[in-house]
This record gives C-alpha cells, sequence and structure tokens, in this order.
C-alpha cells in the first residue's frame, strides 16, 4: 500500500530522476518506513510520510512549476487579469454602473475567463508539443 | 565540476561524509547522514536521489560495483578522488572556524531566565 502511494508522489518528480533513480527511491523509502516503524512506531511512520511531502513540495513543486506547460498558462492567466482588470478599473463608470469597481470584485469577476484562458493555452501547448518531432542525433553516425 | 571554495550545502557535505567511509547504497547513506548529524539532519529519499544525481554529473561520486551477496536491486556509490578532495577541504574549512571561535574565546549564548 505504501509502496503503491509513493510510487504515485514519484510521478509527480521530474522524469529524468524517476527514470535513474525511481525503483532506488522507493526501495529506499520503505526501508525506512520499516525501520521507522520498528524503532518508534506509529509516530516514525508519520514522520517519513510528513518529510516526504515536504520534499515533494521542495523538490516536486518547483521542478513542475518550472515546466514550460505549466509556467505558460500561469503567466496567461496573470496577464489577463492584470490586463483586462486594469482596463475595468480604469474604464469611465458613466453607462455601466453595474461593473465591478474594487480590485477584489474584479479578480473575482474574471477568474473564469482567465482559468479559460490557461486551460486553452495549456491544451495547446500540449498539442505543439506532441506534434515537434523528435530531433535526430546528427552529430554522431 | 570545479572544487568549491563555498561552504557545501548540508546534503552534499552529509553524502561525502558518508562515502568517506567506503562505498554504500542509498539506505546506508541516508543512515550514516543521519548519524553523523545525531539526527538533526533527516534526509529524505528525493533530497538524498536529487543529490546523488548531481555529485555524479560533478564527478564527485561514481557509481561501485556492488559486493558480493548483495542485493542486486540496490546500486552502489563511492568517492572519487576529485569528491575527497571537496570533503577534505570542507573539513579544513570547518576546522578553521573551530579554531577560530576557540581563539575568540567564544561561549555559547546562555538564556537570561
Amino acid at each position: 500500500m505504501s509502496a503503491r502511494i509513493y510510487s504515485l508522489l514519484l510521478s509527480l518528480y521530474p522524469a529524468e530522476l524517476r527514470h535513474d533513480f525511481g525503483a532506488e527511491m522507493t526501495q529506499v523509502f520503505l526501508e525506512d518506513l520499516e525501520d521507522s516503524y520498528r524503532n518508534c512506531g506509529f509516530r516514525g511512520v508519520a514522520r517519513v510520510w510528513w518529510r516526504s511531502f515536504q520534499e515533494l513540495l521542495r523538490i516536486a513543486l518547483p521542478a513542475e512549476v518550472s515546466k514550460r506547460e505549466i509556467a505558460v498558462p500561469i503567466i496567461v492567466y496573470f496577464l489577463q487579469e492584470f490586463y483586462m482588470g486594469g482596463l475595468m478599473f480604469l474604464a469611465p463608470r458613466g453607462p455601466h454602473a453595474d461593473m465591478p469597481t474594487s480590485p477584489g470584485q474584479i479578480f473575482g469577476f474574471l477568474f473564469v475567463p482567465g482559468l479559460f484562458s490557461a486551460i486553452i493555452t495549456s491544451v495547446a501547448l500540449r498539442i505543439g508539443n506532441r506534434s515537434i518531432p523528435v530531433p535526430l542525433n546528427l552529430g554522431k553516425q | 565540476m570545479e572544487p568549491t571554495t563555498q561552504p557545501l550545502a548540508p546534503a552534499t557535505f552529509y553524502i561525502l561524509f558518508a562515502l568517506a567511509g567506503g562505498e554504500k547504497h542509498g539506505y546506508a547513506i541516508m543512515r550514516d547522514a543521519r548519524a553523523a548529524s545525531d539526527s538533526a539532519f533527516d534526509l529524505g529519499p528525493a533530497t538524498l536521489y536529487t543529490t546523488i544525481q548531481r555529485l555524479l554529473d560533478a564527478g564527485w561520486i561514481e557509481e561501485a560495483a556492488s559486493p558480493e551477496g548483495a542485493d542486486s536491486r540496490r546500486r552502489y556509490y563511492g568517492l572519487t578522488t576529485s569528491g575527497n578532495g571537496v570533503l577534505q577541504t570542507e573539513l579544513k574549512r570547518m576546522e578553521a572556524i573551530v579554531k577560530r571561535s576557540k581563539a575568540l574565546r567564544l561561549r555559547p549564548v546562555r538564556s537570561a531566565s
């Protein structure tokens, strides 16, 4: 059970690390879990899981966010929020009295359109990446 | 990667320190690192293998042959000459700090209560 959960967590780590050391990482995790249970009982088990969670936030998450497929939609989302939000904030109020006025209201109003743009960007990037052919190793014959 | 004059990151230091005692597999490195730091530094599998990956790339450690009768799923790692040099430099740096603190007669700060 623990091995299965840890394997799921491993899928969030960078592919290169998983490919080179995935099996070893799982084995080391399980050995540590076993030793911790033997020495400290459930407190030891909780400590090992807590550390794995911390590692996930410290190592896997930043690596994931730095990927283009993740970073670009986030940038698109915030650009849209700031651009559209800025326009709405500065727009004259005359005939549109029902428009949101405070920054909080504007961000709330633009949340769904921003999310939609981010999802569209993410899908487009994934489709684009799939159609890029794998470069041939031209240096070595 | 060239040997650095900057202090080593804790994970790098403890892995090199653990391997100074001989070739070891991942879990043995983790245990030794914990023991060397009196359990103050808790090295997890992801930190361990991210650092091992970097140290292999830097040429400070290398994959070693498994001892006879060892679990075939385990990979063993050993210190290279360059890795040993880096560790010695770090140990000298630490020694110099301890000497300097003794010369300054630094004492641990005691709380007022």
